[in-house]
């Protein structure tokens, strides 16, 4: 880029500029460097300056013409007047042009420079009417004195014809020095140089010599000081604008204008020299004219050959560093466009002005969509401040760098974005935009958030682990400490750090143990606690020590080498651990003690999964003793017992397989005996395994055999004795049938015919014959009334009874409504309700009623009147009925005998009765599950009892 | 007088004797034929032998049934009668000298119309038989056939006696 050192201020971006659609730059490339603006500034100057000159020359000359002084008229001897007008014109001219630079440029200014400028264009247009219509309008002798007009003639103080027409173009040339056309044209040059062309003729004729006016058009010469003048104001009006129309050429910073600042001089002089030099060697007589012309030809062809080849190869170099340039720069864009991210370029207003594919991508919008739009439109509401406070630092000339927010897609979503801000200068220097780097950043916060997340997430992890976790260097100094370690120590992780692991947490007894294995360690790398757990006594701040497990692994991610120790307090699996200890010691105990063959077996099956075999796996020693077999452990049964029935096998595999307990007895032939047995299925379902308790009851069931035995033995003689009770009741029923029916059948007949006799043969046999009769049908009717209370006595035995509730009270009527004996006024009978009904026999307990009663009513006092008092008295859940009478009494001693069958107490005869009812009344008390009883004293009457189990 | 007589089975003859007491008592003026055994019973009943004349030996049309009899007990000969279809609607009466539960039971199983226990006393079996006969004989009427082939005539209420 060495040739660009002398194009200073062209900035790549200038040349990037001309890639984009829309230019920073007008048509004649300017960067705006500080090298021009000063050029400009010169050239301005320059303008002034040319401008006060040309005043002050047509003052003075004006003077001289008015002061008449021929001095200030020629300034040179030999060089001709310039004139009045030209003097008046050179001053509106300068005074226009100085007006016209003057800063700043009002619109009076301007209008008077227009005015001036104008009189000179007038006075031009007027003295060219004169030439061309050949009469004299007065003009010239404007400023004239009088005599001087008079003396001369008034051509002479006419200017030329060529000043007239510079006039001319000069005026309108100033006059419109300020317009240009839409294109950019400056039309003022186009005057200005051709005056020039005019002024230069005569300049360089002035210079080789050649007669004034060439004779073309005037006579009479310019004035060399006219000439200079000319020069000057066009030269002043040119480089009064010096960024117009060819001026810029010249001025601009661009290969144009320094090319032509470079070769201008040259272009102006080498040819005027060249001539002169041809020329003067004509003149001296070194050869002709042709032969002058010849090598003024020559030489400038040389000369502007070589111009024109160093042009041409300065380009080519300027140009190859251009394409380079050009082409790093559509490098540069391509990389711009590739970009991943956005590049983004807007003005100082926060215009957009470029955006690359990156920025498409990012926001949605086109290039063709956003560039002119402002950069707000991505910026969401709430962060639209942040664009001022962008803004002024860039005014500052500072860079954003990383500034991480949030900008809104087209879609309107968010995206974050990470923003790097830099101004854009121009070739001066000045900002006039600025480019900005946008990345999405979500992708990247993403992964920050995701990596923040894990490292909390393992963070946590440590922290939330109940295990001490710690890392310690190779000096054992602490390097990490997690809240379980600050639990389980109480040491927070501040006073932890940095200490070392044996200061804080070995206790004295285990820390030669500890540097033992240290120490080891460090002096051949081989650590004998690296890698497995241990056990080791560890120490709380407060000084109690407690039983944990120690596992330190080797660290090599992190550098140095670090090591990791995690510990668990294990004081309560230590606990647990003896408490199995002992369990298990019990449980030995047990087992080797107990008198009960316990063993554990493993059942087999075959194929079908029938189960064929066992296997022992521990027997106890009562084992050996209950079964005999010796060594069983590890032994299959067959091996020992190959006969055992099958029903032990089946047992065991149903609970193998099931896992149902079960418990039986069961002979075992081949080993003598009986087993009583309990086993359950243990371990795991598909080990089948099977633990059994057994005893050998062999004893016992030979015992049993023998007591069942015998029980059978008892049971057939209770049968046979019940049988054979059975049929002595059965001969009892048949001989009080056969009383009933054959002793009463005799007795009938006789007591019968005894009444027949009386009825029809009473009066022949006389008072004393019917009176012995008489006796014949009443013994008859005592010894009937005698069987049917041995019938009824008997038949109490044999019969079957069911008990039931009785109401006694309504049985007690029934049988006082029966009888007419037991009403009055035969007796007085009272019933004490209620009566509480009892459980008992319906006949049963009328026989009794009855029998009660009619004793009742039999044994008083001749001549009184039977009374008895019926009532019933709760006792328990039973029953008693008293029957309480006002009869004779009955003494202490014979109370006894009183229910026994056949018993009379008093003489037979006294009074009727057969002596069994009460004897029946018993055993009719007793079938019934209840007893009798009396309470009597003579002569005061007595009080039976009757108590039965008490009634529903 | 009806035609139809009463059947006394009973083998004692004192028996017989009193119940013919009794009847004249009762002024029970129904004719009675007498069975002395179980078996005569039966062929009086069936018409076998000599009592196939039944204008001598009429088919009754009530039994006075004793227990205790040779050849064929009383509740054999009950039984047989209950099994006869003509004979099964026949009233029987037991007239037995005990009551035993088991007979007692055994003769209502099959199916007969009352049961007596014979008194001792004459006066007693007076009662009685009045009673059989008011009751039986007055009140009751027979059923319409199975009483042999005569056919009873039933009696109104303000029963004449025969």
């Amino acid at each position: 880029m060495a040739c660009l050192e002398w194009l200073p201020g062209l900035n790549v971006l200038t040349v990037c500029g001309q890639m984009s659609q829309k230019s920073l730059i007008a048509e004649v490339p300017s960067a705006g460097g500080a090298a021009e603006r000063r050029r400009l500034a010169r050239c301005k100057f320059f303008a002034l300056g040319a401008a006060l000159s040309v005043l002050g020359l047509g003052v003075s000359v004006l003077g001289g013409w008015l002061f008449d002084i021929e001095l200030l008229k020629r300034v040179h001897p030999a060089w001709a007047t310039m004139k009045a007008n030209s003097a008046f014109c050179f001053i509106c001219a300068g005074f226009s042009l100085w007006l016209l630079n003057l800063k700043p440029a009002t619109e009076l200014k301007a209008r008077l420079a227009q005015a001036c400028a104008l009189a000179v264009t007038i006075v031009g247009l007027l003295t060219l009417a004169e030439y061309l219509s050949g009469r004299d309008l007065g003009i010239d002798q404007l400023f004239i004195r009088e005599h001087q007009a008079k003396a001369r003639a008034p051509i002479l103080f006419r200017m030329g014809v060529e000043t007239a027409l510079c006039f001319v173009f000069l005026g309108i040339a100033l006059v419109i020095l300020d317009v240009e056309t839409s294109r950019g044209r400056w039309p003022s040059q186009h005057l200005v140089l051709a005056s020039a062309c005019v002024t230069l003729l005569g300049f360089v004729g002035n210079f080789y010599g050649v007669a004034g006016g060439y004779g073309i058009v005037s006579r009479g010469s310019v004035a060399f000081h006219t000439l200079i003048a000319f020069f000057l104001l066009c030269l002043g009006i040119l480089l009064a604008r010096p960024d117009r129309g060819i001026m810029a050429n010249l001025s601009s910073d661009s290969i144009g204008g320094a090319l032509t600042r470079r070769l201008l001089p040259a272009a102006f002089l080498l040819p005027v020299l060249v001539g002169w030099l041809s020329l003067s060697g004509e003149q001296a007589g070194l050869y002709g004219s042709a032969a002058s012309s010849a090598l003024f030809a020559t030489s400038l062809l040389v000369v502007f050959g070589g111009l024109v080849s160093w042009t041409a190869h300065t380009l080519n170099r300027i140009e190859l560093e251009r394409w380079r340039t050009v082409e790093s720069n559509l490098q540069l864009a391509a990389i711009v466009e590739s970009s991943d991210d956005a590049i983004v370029s807007k003005n100082l207003d926060g215009i957009i002005t470029t955006w690359n594919q990156g920025a498409e991508r990012i926001f949605g919008y086109t290039a063709a969509e956003i560039v002119g739009q402002p950069i707000s439109i991505v910026i969401p509401p709430d962060r639209l401040s942040e664009e001022p406070e962008i803004l002024e630092r860039l005014k500052r000339g500072e860079r954003t760098e990383h500034f991480e927010t949030v900008r809104k897609r087209k879609d309107g979503t968010l995206v974050g974005v990470s923003l790097t801000i830099s101004p854009v200068k121009d070739s001066h220097g000045r900002i006039i935009g600025a480019s900005k780097i946008v990345r999405d950043i979500t992708e990247r916060k993403r992964a920050e958030e995701a990596l923040r997340r894990s490292e909390a997430h393992k963070t946590a992890i440590l922290q939330t682990a109940l295990d001490a976790i710690l890392a310690v260097d190779q000096t054992a100094t602490i390097r990490e400490w997690n809240r379980g370690a600050e639990t389980m120590f109480g040491y927070p992780k501040a006073e932890a750090l940095g200490r070392k692991m044996d200061e804080l947490i070995i206790p004295a007894e285990e820390s030669e143990y500890y540097h033992g294995a240290l120490v080891e360690y460090l002096a051949t790398g081989v650590g004998s606690l690296l890698g497995r757990p241990f056990e080791l006594t560890v120490m709380r701040r407060e000084g109690t020590k407690f039983y944990c497990e120690f596992a330190i692994t080797r660290n090599s991610w992190v550098e140095p080498t670090e090591y990791t120790c995690i510990i668990r307090d294990i004081t309560e699996r230590k606990r647990a651990e003896e408490a199995l200890r002992e369990s298990e010691e019990r449980y030995r105990m047990l087992f080797n003690s107990m008198d009960e063959g316990f063993c554990t077996i493993e059942v087999l099956f075959d194929r079908n999964q029938k189960p064929v075999d066992f296997r022992f796996l521990e027997v106890n020693p009562a084992f050996e003793k209950q079964t005999g077999i010796t060594e069983a452990k590890g032994k299959f049964i067959r091996q020992i017992a190959p006969n055992l029935e099958q029903h032990w096998f089946d047992i065991y595999g149903k609970i193998a397989l099931t896992g149902e307990p079960a418990r039986f007895d069961n002979p075992a032939k081949e080993l003598h005996g009986w087993y009583e047995v309990y086993a359950y299925r243990v371990g795991r379902p598909e080990n089948r395994h099977v633990a059994i308790f057994f005893n050998d009851i062999t004893a016992r069931k030979q015992m049993e055999d023998t007591l069942r035995k015998s029980e059978q033995t008892l049971e057939k003689t209770v049968a046979e004795r019940t049988a054979a009770l059975q049929a002595s009741v059965a001969e009892l029923e048949a001989f009080s049938y056969s009383l009933s029916h054959d002793m009463r059948a005799p007795l009938r007949a006789m007591r019968s015919f005894s009444q027949i006799v009386m009825a029809e043969y009473g009066e022949k046999l006389g008072a004393g014959g019917a009176e012995l009769l008489e006796k014949v049908a009443s013994a008859g009717g005592r010894l009937d009334r005698l069987i049917q209370d041995v019938l009824a006595f008997s038949q109490l035995a044999g019969q079957e009874i069911k008990l039931e509730t009785v109401e006694v009270e309504d049985l007690m009527r029934q049988v006082i409504h029966e009888r007419p004996e037991f009403q009055p006024p035969k007796a007085d009978i009272q019933i004490q309700s209620p009566l509480l009904p009892v459980k008992g026999h319906q006949a049963l307990l009328t026989q009794c009623v009855t029998n009660f009663l009619g004793n009742a009513v039999k044994f008083v006092d001749r001549g009184k009147q039977p009374r008895l008092i019926v009532r019933s008295e709760a006792l328990g859940d039973e029953v008693r009925l008293w029957f309480e009478d006002n009869g004779i009494g009955i003494a202490k001693h014979m109370q006894e005998r009183l229910f026994g069958i056949f018993q009379q107490l008093n003489r037979p005869g006294t009074y009727p009765g057969t002596g069994i009812g009460l004897a029946i009344v018993r055993k009719a008390a007793e079938r019934m599950k209840g007893r009798v009883g009396v309470e009597s004293e003579p002569g005061k009457g007595s009080r039976f009892w009757l108590q039965l189990p008490r009634g529903g | 007088m009806s035609r139809y007589p009463v059947l006394y089975v009973e083998d004692n003859a004192d028996d017989i004797l009193l119940l013919r007491h009794a009847f004249k008592r009762a002024d029970i003026l129904d004719p009675v034929q007498f069975a002395q055994d179980g078996q005569e019973a039966i062929d009086y009943l069936a018409g076998a032998g000599k009592f196939s004349d039944r204008k001598k030996y009429p088919i009754p049309r009530l039994v006075l049934l004793d227990l205790k009899l040779p050849k064929k007990t009383g509740i054999e000969v009950l039984q047989w009668i209950r099994e006869q279809p003509a004979l099964r609607k026949l009233p029987v009466i037991i007239l037995s000298a005990s009551a035993q539960k088991s007979d007692v039971s055994r003769c209502y199983e099959l199916g007969v119309n009352a049961f007596l226990v014979k008194p001792s006393s004459i006066d007693t079996l007076g009662d009685m038989c009045r009673a059989i006969q008011h009751f039986w004989l007055s009140y009751n009427v027979f059923p319409p056939e199975g009483s042999g082939a005569a056919e009873p005539i039933p009696k109104s209420e303000d029963s004449s006696s025969s």
